[in-house]
């Protein structure tokens, strides 16, 4: 703003057009002097199409509303497997996660020193789900190692004791879960 | 008093106008009502249908015509009794506000003048009479008032509060389906004989899409003050809880199912799980 207005002055001494001075001086960013909106078509030349070839790629941008079926393949480069297995394979189920992954999870706490595996989403027959598992990791682990475990019917959650996530992963993958 | 006022008033307006309210919706239940075995949204790998008969609330005897599948992510949830319970305490709380009061040194109404000189009586010093260790003094870490208890809880425990809710009612056989909820009379012993013949419990919920609801069975619950309507924005797990019986209409149905379904599956889930903002809406 201050050097228009150093520059209003000189122009004003040097006399220059006043319709020149008026442009010159025209504020920024203020609602008054900021001109009044006009038809769309000032501003860009555009038609309005209603072919559905075209619509697909307005489709292409709208946001989704769910989250989409990934691909069957199984050489992903992250790994990631899908679920084979269908309800009714085995006595138990485990669902995968909204996001289609599998709801292993590690819960930390007292402050780090307790470390407990949590399988969520177990449906159909828990016990039977909870036994598989428990003779897997002893296959695993050996004897030597108690494999502690909790199960939560009502709610589907099965916890076991340490830090088994990786090894619970494995095996559900292998079974197609 | 208002109640039945209201009641008088609803009853003198002509009955074209509740039907004309009601046109709209009652088109799209009879579109709707062919295609109830069309499997809705998702699916995923998820366990056997659930499934419920749709009755009717025209006749007292019961006359169930069609059979309604209901998704199991919604209507067969493993039930989460814990965000059951989470959902009850955040209803009470966030609309209690503690009006309990105690006045601090500087409000108590006495005498600022020092009791005693500070030397020379042989007693402990003191510089006003107000201060907590009188007898009439103020409060030390006392309640003050207006003190509000709202808190939100988190998004997907609301919407795992309905789904574990709607899953409890279904499985003790307390969600009944029905296709609509048009009575032929507007008299209150009728909804009461229907109650008792169907074995419903005393207290009744019942939930349209729409908040609309037809003259007679609002005019006939009116007088009944154990038996409600509510539009399906007003579903929430304590009513659900509060009342024994839940009645949905198929409309009903079908808007829970497609509201708590896309919930379940957005996703951009974390735009919903954003801290609440008293002047932002989520």
């Amino acid at each position: 703003m201050a050097v228009r207005i150093l520059f209003k002055n000189a122009m004003l001494r040097s006399g220059i057009s006043l319709r020149l001075n008026s442009l010159i001086y025209k504020r920024d960013s203020s609602y008054r002097s900021s001109p009044i909106a006009q038809d769309s078509s000032c501003y860009a030349k555009y038609e309005v199409s209603s072919s559905p070839e075209e619509w697909k790629f307005v489709e292409r941008l709208l946001p989704l509303t769910t989250i989409p079926t990934p691909s069957d393949r199984k050489d992903l480069p992250s790994g990631w497997q899908p679920q084979t297995a269908t309800f009714g394979k085995y006595p138990y189920f485990v669902h995968r996660t909204r996001n289609h992954m599998l709801p292993v999870y590690l819960k930390v706490s007292m402050r780090g020193t307790r470390r407990i595996t949590q399988i969520n989403n177990v449906d159909g027959n828990i016990w039977m789900l909870e036994e598989a598992i428990k003779k897997y990791l002893m296959r695993v682990y050996g004897d030597k190692k108690i494999i502690a475990t909790k199960v939560h019917e009502v709610c589907g959650h099965l916890c076991i004791h340490g830090d088994h996530v990786s090894r619970v992963k494995e095996w559900l993958l292998k079974k197609g879960l | 008093m208002l109640l039945n006022c209201l009641a008088k008033q609803i009853r003198a307006l002509p009955s074209t106008f509740t039907a004309a309210c009601r046109l709209s919706t009652v088109a799209v239940e009879n579109s709707e009502f062919n295609e109830i075995e069309e499997p809705p949204m998702v699916y995923g790998g998820y366990t056997e249908l659930r499934q419920a008969w749709v009755s009717n609330l025209d006749t007292i005897k019961e006359n169930p015509s069609t059979i309604i599948d209901l998704h199991p992510q919604v209507f067969g949830s493993r039930p989460r009794i814990d965000i059951i319970h989470e959902n009850v305490v955040w209803q009470k709380k966030y609309k209690y506000v503690s009006y309990a009061n105690t006045k601090v040194t500087a409000e108590v109404n006495m005498s600022s003048k020092k009791p005693w000189p500070q030397k020379g009586q042989g007693r402990a010093r003191h510089g006003t009479r107000r201060s907590p260790l009188f007898r009439g003094g103020s409060v030390i870490h006392g309640p003050r008032s207006h003190t509000t208890h709202f808190y939100m809880l988190p998004f997907y425990k609301r919407v795992y509060g309905l789904t574990s809710t709607l899953s409890v009612k279904l499985i003790q056989d307390d969600l009944h389906v029905v296709n609509n909820l048009d009575i032929p009379t507007d008299d209150p012993g009728y909804i009461n004989d229907l109650v008792d013949s169907r074995l419903w419990g005393p207290s009744v919920l019942f939930i349209d899409d729409t908040d609309t609801m037809p003259k007679n069975i609002s005019l006939a619950l009116n007088q009944i003050k154990h038996m409600n309507l509510m539009p399906v924005y007003g579903l929430n797990v304590y009513s659900m809880l509060k009342y024994e019986t839940l009645v949905l209409t198929v409309a009903a149905v079908k808007k829970i199912q497609e509201r708590l379904l896309y919930q379940l599956h957005r996703p951009d889930g974390h735009q919903a799980t954003r801290k609440f903002m008293l002047n932002k809406q989520n």
